[in-house]
């Protein structure tokens, strides 16, 4: 670390370049960044290690028998059973379906709170206090909400005249329950995100459309959609990485149930893994997600952005945040 | 904007104030109806935690409770709500610290030496994107061999494994917006790299420091899927503590809401203060590209 402290631009005394203008060195660089990167690749590397071994052998923790190298037989035991394919469609719905309405209603909502001029922080505050919350406490609060005999919603419209489902508890409605949920708990990280871009265009740009005679609907078209475009990107991006992790709110509304109707991918892999102990196709299905993961991803990102995203979209929500909450 | 005003002709002055009223109302009543739609959840377990057990599971339910009480909150403490806080603050704590003594160094040779945008800023955020049920495996795996299954350790090296990504990249973010002419004059006066570090580089940082802190105690505090796989009967973090009280025992809806209160109530006020370097952290996996 001495290293760091010698003087500008001399020569440094193990015989290397002079130091860049930056004022730190090589040996500078990798002692500082050694022990985080050091971190991060051992508790990445090793465990994985351990994830692919698994992955390819026989792996059951609570049966004593020797484990043996079974190739990629475990890949093919979970595409051919029917578990498999149902929860690659829960997970689905999650990304496909959820994620589209929590773009949709976020960016009606930022046009909404983007029209109003007094209270506007304080309306957006109010909006982001879902996405505050604890995924679990959230899951608590809704199963509350929505308890058929003693949750108020189902009172309410008992009261108005309807016979309610039991919602998370119905085969039919537990999944559209859960991605209400979702979508409950994460259009307002859309909105805030749009709200930042919509916040950036300048005032004059809806001034000089005016002026030229564009109508409402022609200056969202044609001005404020290409505009909004990297924010929207963003935000797509972010929630379809997000909707592969939806587990907490599974875990307590449904534990995956009634059956299996409600498991996605990540509570298939949580139950094989630690429900059955069978950790060889646990592996194997937590690997299956991280592909379908990263596919799904670039696939996203070339329709969307098609190049990469956009730095700034990046740097925008971050930098126009404030502005924008 | 109005549609009145496409009309290259402006409408009478008072017809155009009416519009614009109306307009302006209707919005409001939407966002407040958006508002409610938001709250309505979270305000019922709010209000449920003042109900005593008898009201708890009538039918109707009471909007509001008719005999509040403060029970519950004992309750919900002795029943493991106070156990799950102790460890809670135990496991993000240490992780939190642990975070910011490697991330810090890390950060300042990132934000000094490497693009924002370059390979290892993404690589170092893309261990972020993974869904947690992939690495968690790995852990679980790995901890049973090492016997740090059910240890603090273990779950403190789980959560900084989670956190340290961002932290590195936020406080990189951080440290790039201060001139490097600071350190630069230090340089030249000669201070060694400590005082330099201690008396410009700290203080100057000082606030992206508290965000990257807050931050990854939030979501330490918050995160429910580790603790649950990580950890058995010797440490029992809170998101787990809830969990459990709910599956394995009869629903005591006041004391959950008691304990969810206690539990998420500073974290609701902080988050509101520090909404925007919040949502930054959210937006932080896009931020390497």
């Amino acid at each position: 670390m001495a290293d760091l402290t010698i003087g500008y631009g001399k020569s440094s005394r193990w015989g290397r370049k002079p130091r860049r203008d930056d004022g730190v060195t090589e040996r500078g660089t990798l002692l500082l960044l050694g022990p985080a990167l050091l971190f991060l690749a051992v508790f990445a590397i090793w465990p994985f290690c351990y994830l692919i071994y698994a992955s390819f052998t026989s792996y059951q923790m609570a049966i004593p028998v020797p484990i043996h190298w079974v190739g990629l037989g475990n890949f093919q035991v979970l595409v051919k059973t029917t578990r498999f394919w149902h929860s690659l469609g829960v997970t689905a719905a999650f990304a496909l379906v959820s994620v589209p309405l929590q773009l949709l209603i976020g960016l009606c909502i930022a046009l909404l709170l983007n029209a109003v001029t007094r209270g506007r922080e304080v309306y957006a505050s109010l909006l982001l206090t879902p996405m505050m919350l604890a995924p679990i406490v959230v899951g608590f609060a809704w199963e509350l909400f929505l308890n058929p005999i003693y949750g108020p919603l189902n009172a309410l419209l008992k009261g108005i005249g309807l016979s309610p489902p039991a919602w998370a508890q119905s085969p039919v409605w537990a999944l559209p329950t859960l991605v209400a949920v979702d979508i409950w708990q994460w259009t307002p990280l859309v909105m805030v995100i749009l709200l930042a871009g919509l916040r950036s265009i300048p005032p004059r740009v809806y001034e000089a459309a005016k002026v030229d005679g564009s109508s409402a609907v022609q200056t969202f078209f044609n001005i404020v959609a290409p505009m909004l475009l990297p924010y929207f990107a963003v935000a797509f991006v972010l929630r379809f990485i997000d909707s592969f992790k939806v587990f907490d709110i599974i875990y307590i509304l449904t534990r995956g149930g009634p059956g299996t109707i409600t498991q996605n991918l990540a509570y298939y892999t949580y139950d094989l893994g630690f429900g059955r102990f069978q950790f060889g196709r646990s592996g194997a299905l937590s690997i299956i997600q991280l592909l379908l993961l990263t596919i799904g991803t670039m696939l996203i990102i070339k329709l969307v952005a098609k190049r990469n995203v956009p730095t700034a979209a990046v740097a925008g929500p971050a930098a126009n945040a404030k502005e924008g909450a | 904007m109005s549609a009145a005003t496409r009309a290259p002709r402006l409408p009478p002055r008072a017809k155009l104030r009416t519009e614009e009223l109306v307009g302006s109302a209707v919005r409001h009543a939407i966002l407040i109806v958006l508002v409610i739609l938001c709250l309505a959840p979270i305000v019922w377990l709010l209000i449920t935690a003042f109900k005593p057990y008898g009201e708890l599971f009538s039918s109707p339910p009471t909007l509001f409770p008719i005999h509040p009480t403060l029970v519950n909150f004992a309750g919900g403490w002795s029943v493991g709500g106070g156990r799950g806080i102790r460890d809670s603050l135990i496991v993000a704590t240490s992780s939190t610290v642990l975070c910011l003594i490697l991330g810090f160094p890390a950060a300042y040779a990132l934000a000094r030496r490497f693009s924002a945008h370059g390979q290892l800023s993404f690589t170092i955020l893309s261990l972020r994107m993974l869904p947690p049920i992939v690495p968690v495996i790995g852990f679980y795996l790995m901890f049973q061999k090492l016997h740090l299954y059910d240890t603090y350790i273990g779950l403190i090296i789980a959560y900084t494994f989670m956190n340290l990504p961002l932290v590195i990249w936020l406080l990189a973010e951080f440290i790039r917006q201060i001139p490097r002419s600071y350190e630069d004059a230090a340089r030249i006066d000669g201070a060694p790299w400590f005082w330099m570090f201690r008396d410009i580089l700290l203080p100057l940082s000082a606030p992206g420091i508290m965000t990257a802190a807050i931050l990854s105690m939030m979501f330490a505090w918050n995160e429910f899927l580790f603790s649950l796989v990580l950890t058995g009967d010797n440490v029992i973090t809170l998101p787990k503590a809830l969990a459990d009280f709910f599956l394995f025992q009869e629903p005591n809806w006041g004391q959950l809401g008691a304990i969810g209160i206690v539990a998420m109530g500073p974290l609701l006020v902080l988050s509101y203060l520090m909404q925007r370097y919040l949502i930054r952290s959210f937006t932080a996996e896009l931020g390497g590209r």
